[in-house]
């Protein structure tokens, strides 16, 4: 009786407020002001703050710092960063979205194929396309869109029945969907020409090598939206990971959740590979890794997964940048290259619990 | 209340349930009963608005069963599935709380909340395991916090709205928790709330229904006081067992006791005996 009276106080609140998001902010922002200050001209971190507070806020700090400095801080580096952050930010969150709404922590843009699906539809839109695709910077990531979202129509509707997603089916589906989409790039690759080859090379490995304001004005918007409205859908999520039926119980409208789902992923993965190409495991093992810190709950995972997601993206950009000067690696080899170890220690980890 | 006028629900060419029509008012248990595939879940899922019935009308707590009333219904009648499938690693807290969504506009404060989680958790005997993974527990313990979660949905519902829908709420669980689980939707009943109950335990159906319905072949094989269902003639029409009916040494309520295997003259399944050569 004792120890009953003495647990009865536990119901007040014992929801632990993450230190994890100020924390992950906090270093996005210094990793940001480090990158930019990363390459072949220097820029210290005290010059890059000196830098923006003048431009922006025409504030005077005193610590000096020469007009080149700023103008390649401002036409060069400050774009390519924030594509960075953007793309990440992106991809993670499109990643902890998928696997909720598949209720599989396996599901990824890459894996499904919904970053090659938009890439092949961007690779299309560049060969056939001419000067169409230029009339306007939106035309690629709307394009991208499309390919995205046929890629995960048709990975869901092969892989689910009867409300039960098979996840050998779904990865496989998404191999069948990579394969076929590595193929349709292959075969643009014949129609294109030298400066087309360059480019469509750059979709299979993933870089920000090209960041300007254009593409991180063109791709803002898709992915500012559906970062905004990813978040709003948490809940539901969460009653998601219960089951598809247990979910409809609780009064969550699962076919419009998982249509908005859909749909917001698509756009931000779309604009993420219309304007990087095809970057890997960013959306696998974001989202795999917070769900150890803070649980999977996804009204801490997806603001977490922002966060995170830009910060790795941030970080690796910084090691593409400056790993093997003067070369700009793509960044995809780099997310591959730090991303498959983890995947595979994480899936090691997991062995004991089935993915089924 | 739940009101089932002529349901017929059809998977494929196959009638699971053939009308059937009950009404379980608000202060009653109304236990479903029958043998493996006689409908029983699937005459569940769709009073739950899950599966769509051919012909019939259902209505729950004065609500018609469709999509458009989909977040009223949630908001007064719980269902418990037969199980969960949940390998994210939610605490069992949280997972009690997801119990609560469907009243995430209804302005009910913080503290209001946790205290319904954590009455929840103490009904169905899991307060102290409210900060484990979910995952980590077992078959029972599992079965159990999804209990409290289903009791969190419709806690603070005034008692006559309050319906429950549970299949099979006891199969994983000890003797025990099953008298626990049941005497909880007893004290439930009592205040005024309607819950229909799928059981395989038929002594537990005639301990605390009010009303048994025993479903044969998708069809109403006899419904009614436990004492009038749970008779030889019935239970092995519907089961295919010889079962004799005792007096409870405690409680007024009929007592099963299953007998040998009835001698193969009867059109239900009948075990056929092994052959030994």
């Amino acid at each position: 009786m004792q120890s009953r009276a003495l647990a009865l106080p536990s119901w007040r609140p014992t929801v632990r407020v993450s230190p994890l998001v100020p924390l992950l902010a906090t270093a996005l922002v210094v990793a940001c002001i480090t990158s930019v200050g990363q390459g072949q001209l220097a820029i210290s971190s005290k010059q890059v703050v000196a830098i923006v507070l003048s431009h922006l806020f025409s504030i005077d700090t005193g610590w000096h710092f020469d007009q080149v400095q700023a103008s390649v801080l401002f036409s060069i580096r400050l774009p390519r960063v924030l594509l960075a952050l953007m793309v990440g930010a992106a991809l993670s969150t499109s990643g902890a979205t998928l696997q909720g709404i598949f209720r599989n922590p396996l599901a990824d843009p890459t894996l499904l194929g919904v970053s090659s699906g938009a890439a092949l539809s961007v690779s299309i839109a560049m060969v056939l396309g001419g000067s169409l695709v230029l009339a306007s910077p939106f035309v690629l990531p709307s394009v991208a869109l499309i390919g995205g979202l046929s890629a995960t129509l048709i990975v869901w509707r092969v892989s689910t029945q009867g409300g039960k997603t098979s996840v050998l089916t779904m990865l496989l589906a998404g191999i069948a969907i990579n394969a076929l989409c590595g193929a349709g790039i292959g075969l643009c690759i014949y129609g294109a020409d030298d400066a087309e080859l360059r480019d469509l090379s750059f979709w299979m490995l993933g870089s920000l090598g090209g960041a300007t304001w254009q593409l991180v004005g063109a791709a803002s918007p898709f992915i500012v939206a559906a970062l905004v409205f990813l978040p709003r859908l948490a809940r539901d999520l969460d009653a998601m990971l219960l089951g598809e039926r247990e979910a409809r119980y609780l009064g969550v409208h699962v076919d419009r959740l998982r249509q908005k789902a859909v749909l917001l992923t698509a756009l931000a993965v779309g604009a993420a590979v219309s304007v990087s190409g095809i970057i890997g495991f960013v959306g696998l093992v974001v989202p795999h890794l917070l769900r150890l810190l803070i649980g999977p709950g996804h009204a801490r995972l997806l603001p977490a997964s922002m966060l995170l997601g830009g910060l790795a993206l941030v970080c690796a950009d910084m090691v593409a940048r400056t790993a093997l000067p003067p070369t700009d690696l793509p960044i995809g080899i780099i997310t591959a290259l730090i991303g498959s170890p983890i995947f595979l220690w994480l899936l090691v980890k997991n062995r004991s619990e089935s993915f089924e | 209340m739940i009101d089932v006028n002529n349901l017929v629900v059809r998977r494929g060419r196959s009638t699971i349930v053939n009308d059937v029509s009950c009404r379980v008012a608000q202060g009653e248990i109304m236990t479903v009963v029958g043998s493996n595939g006689a409908g029983k879940s699937t005459f569940l899922r769709a009073i739950a608005g899950d599966l769509p019935f051919a012909s019939g009308t259902i209505e729950v707590a004065g609500l018609a069963v469709s999509d458009d009333n989909a977040l009223k219904l949630a908001r007064r009648r719980a269902i418990l599935s037969q199980s969960t499938a949940l390998s994210f690693g939610f605490r069992v807290f949280e997972v009690v709380q997801l119990g609560r969504l469907p009243h995430a506009s209804t302005g009910t404060s913080r503290t209001g909340e946790l205290r319904i989680i954590q009455e929840c958790l103490e009904v169905a005997g899991v307060s102290h395991l409210r900060d484990r993974s979910y995952p980590s527990l077992s078959g029972g313990e599992q079965q159990r916090v999804q209990i409290a979660r289903a009791l969190a949905q419709v806690w603070d519902v005034a008692a006559e709205d309050r319906v429950l829908l549970l299949d099979e709420p006891t199969s994983a669980l000890d003797m025990r928790h099953q008298q626990g689980t049941l005497a909880t939707l007893r004290r439930l009943a009592d205040e005024g709330s309607t819950v229909l109950v799928v059981l395989h335990d038929l002594n537990l159906a005639a301990r605390y229904a009010d009303k048994c319905l025993l479903l044969h072949n998708g069809m109403i094989e006899a419904i009614g006081r436990p004492a009038a269902v749970f008779t030889p003639n019935l239970l092995s029409r519907a089961f295919g067992v010889r079962t004799t009916i005792l007096e409870h040494p405690e409680f007024a309520c009929p007592l099963i006791v299953t007998l040998a295997p009835q001698k193969a003259n009867t059109d239900t399944c009948t075990p056929s005996p092994l052959k030994i050569p």
